[in-house]
């Protein structure tokens, strides 16, 4: 079997990024200074976390994003003082968290009647510039829906948690409300479905 | 999978197992490395786990204060706090947010569990939402009430000439209009705290006229005496992203640009609007594989982004991203070569035989004949079908081609040329069939209208739904 090697020929490689490098260990400790309530630390989780969270929330919320991603953070908070679990458990538990409130969002949307204005439309960002934000940060994002877009919605729910959320079967599982077994045979479509998707380009 | 696998015995048909997925999908920590026919998949994976842009980590100071500050109340008073943990909180949820979360309260407690992500659980929901309930609901309406104003900048210090701002070190008002209202809001370089993403310090000379603005306190009658100013970033649209409808004017599937320059392209958007491109010889184009991607690499039904200077909805592009295709066809030819091809068309029923009257329908003897089906994307297919060809209709013993009517819903399996599909079997659907029209592989019972969307249920209860882009039913989950 060939090793996965990185190879800088992908259309989302751009620079810019901020490299933070932060390893298992350093994100445990940073979560163990996080639940006392040291600021650093907190940041340190923040910039970690943050990131595929957005990523998440802008495919399912897109304009408001951000917004809703303060709220999951504001919704973490009270449960990250004396947190007793690991980085991955505080993850699992934020995409807990933005599932619900994507859950939440899609309600609203359904529920909203069309046509009606937002009276503080001040605050909603406007679908234009969360295109040009995606244009500007297709390094991640545009990866995220290049991975996405061809998915059936609860494919891509699920590869979406498994990439950025980084949770495994049973986790997703038990977010989704499915069983194991149905989580891995939509795993697996969807892989097959990705497959096919981009042979070409390996073919190439 | 085939048109008749998804059942019992379906994992044996995956050409891969847990551990490829793992290794794809899973964590970097400790995972193998992905096989070959899987590396950009795994590159995509990769890169939509990169670390944190400056763009995505905008605000950070300020609602990690916020965040620390709300686990010191929670610690402090566990109990008692929440009011004002929730009105500390609120400061970063937008109205919008706000109102989301308030409707959901207001329309029920299931969807107030959300709001806390310490019981997933179904057995726990019903305590997550009273807690919810009780610590949240009411700071949140209360929220939506929060004193102040919005809108666009008429005028500052009195001064309406477009660009003018305020100073920095001085007090100052300036007026909002928002549709008919205008309010006057007055500021103080002492008391008024400004903020605006990504400006470190924003002050007073950050209002300007036109500027879209929120200025928060105290209000009496039209007159707001700011303590807050939060300043919204004018954001200059640079480019746009869609799925190519045209290239050069030529909207065949499958068209591309050609070698010489310029060019232009169409692009229709997630919402359904169209823009037009236009490059030139210093347009550069990223094409995922290829070494020097041109305009030739830019053909209708890929997914591009394109950069440059924007006037709606013109879209002047010094750089165009083109993603990995979805290209099923082309895949599927590889895949089976000239043999053995499970391919097709999904969609509505145009014309049979050549009558494009609403009921017209397929002839039952001497079966031979055609239909045109019109897939999702408009696209139009030609189905061909013969003595051999085989029909299914829910609730039909013995269907015919006459069972193939004008406006129905149907899929057609059988090796595709181009747009024509030499069926081997027909499904009809029925003129409710509940999935959206779809070609290419005949091989999946759970394609869809795209992700992100509520799944059309397949409510025939008959297997060729789910079979067939039905997406829905138990088909896709079981």
């Amino acid at each position: 079997m060939d090793s996965y090697t990185p190879r800088n020929r992908s259309v989302f490689a751009r620079v810019g990024s901020i490299t933070l490098g932060m390893t298992a260990d350093a994100l445990e400790l940073a979560l163990e200074g996080a639940t006392r309530g040291d600021e650093a630390a907190l940041a340190s989780l923040y910039r970690a976390l943050n990131p595929p969270l957005l990523r998440y929330l802008r495919h399912h919320a897109g304009p408001v994003a951000e917004d809703v991603a303060a709220d999951v953070w504001l919704a973490l908070a009270p449960q990250l003082a004396g947190f007793g679990g690991s980085f991955a458990h505080l993850r699992a538990l934020m995409f807990t968290i933005a599932r619900r409130r994507v859950v939440d969002h899609y309600r609203f949307q359904a529920r909203r009647p069309s046509g009606v204005p937002f009276d503080e439309s001040f605050d909603c960002a406007e679908a234009e510039e969360t295109e040009t934000l995606v244009l500007d940060e297709l390094t991640a994002q545009g990866a995220v829906e290049a991975l996405v877009h061809c998915l059936p919605a609860d494919q891509a729910e699920i590869v979406l948690l498994r990439v950025l959320g980084e949770l495994e079967i049973d986790e997703i599982a038990s977010i989704v409300g499915k069983r194991a077994g149905a989580v891995r045979v939509a795993q697996h479509r969807a892989l097959r479905r990705l497959q096919r998707t981009f042979q070409k380009s390996v073919t190439r | 999978m085939t048109f008749g696998d998804d059942f019992p015995g379906e994992m044996e048909e995956f050409p891969f197992d847990d551990t490829t997925a793992d290794e794809v999908f899973g964590t970097s920590h400790g995972a193998d490395p992905a096989p070959e026919e899987f590396w950009d998949i795994a590159e995509l994976v990769q890169a939509a786990r990169r670390t944190g842009s400056a763009g995505e980590l905008v605000g950070e100071d300020v609602i990690v204060a916020r965040i620390v500050a709300a686990m010191g109340e929670h610690a402090a008073r566990p109990q008692g706090g929440a009011h004002e943990r929730i009105v500390a909180l609120n400061r970063f949820r937008t109205a919008k947010v706000t109102a989301a979360a308030t409707a959901v309260l207001l329309l029920g407690g299931t969807a107030a569990a959300a709001a806390s992500g310490s019981l997933p659980t179904p057995v726990n929901h019903r305590h997550a939402a009273l807690a919810v309930v009780q610590t949240v609901a009411a700071p949140r309406h209360h929220a939506m009430h929060a004193p102040g104003a919005s809108g666009v900048v008429a005028s500052v210090n009195g001064v309406a000439t477009p660009g003018t701002c305020g100073a920095s070190t001085l007090a100052g008002t300036f007026t909002l209009t928002h549709d008919a209202d205008v309010f006057t809001v007055n500021v103080d370089a002492t008391t008024t705290t400004f903020s605006e993403m990504g400006v470190t310090a924003p002050t007073f000379a950050n209002v300007c006229v036109g500027s879209k603005v929120r200025a928060e306190g105290a209000v009496v009658g039209t007159t707001v005496t700011a303590t807050m100013v939060k300043i919204k970033p004018l954001h200059v649209r640079t480019g746009a992203m869609g799925t190519v409808a045209s290239v050069n004017g030529v909207s065949a599937p499958g068209s591309c640009g050609g070698a010489g320059l310029p060019g232009t392209f169409t692009i229709t958007d997630h919402d359904g609007k169209t823009f037009t491109v236009n490059v030139d010889p210093t347009t550069t184009f990223a094409d995922q594989g290829v070494a020097s991607p041109t305009f030739l690499n830019v053909c209708v039904g890929e997914f591009v982004a394109a950069k440059g200077t924007f006037v709606d909805p013109i879209v002047t592009a010094t750089q165009v991203f083109i993603a990995p295709k979805h290209d099923e066809k082309k895949h599927d030819e590889k895949k089976h070569g000239d043999q053995g091809r499970h391919m097709g068309a999904f969609g509505t029923v145009a014309s049979v035989n050549g009558v494009s009257d609403a009921g017209t329908c397929g002839i039952t003897t001497g079966a031979i004949g055609s239909f045109a089906i019109t897939g999702h994307d408009g696209t139009t297919f030609t189905v061909d079908v013969t003595g051999t060809t085989m029909f299914e209709v829910p609730g039909v013993t013995d269907p015919t081609f006459a069972n193939v009517c004008v406006g129905e819903k149907v899929g057609a399996k059988g090796a595709l040329t181009d747009t024509t599909v030499a069926a081997t079997d027909v499904f009809v659907l029925g003129s409710d069939g509940g999935h959206h029209g779809h070609h290419g592989h005949g091989d999946d019972g759970d394609h869809h209208g795209g992700s992100g969307q509520p799944a059309p249920q397949f409510s025939s209860g008959h297997r060729g739904g789910n079979r067939h882009g039905g997406n829905g039913g138990k088909g896709n989950d079981n």
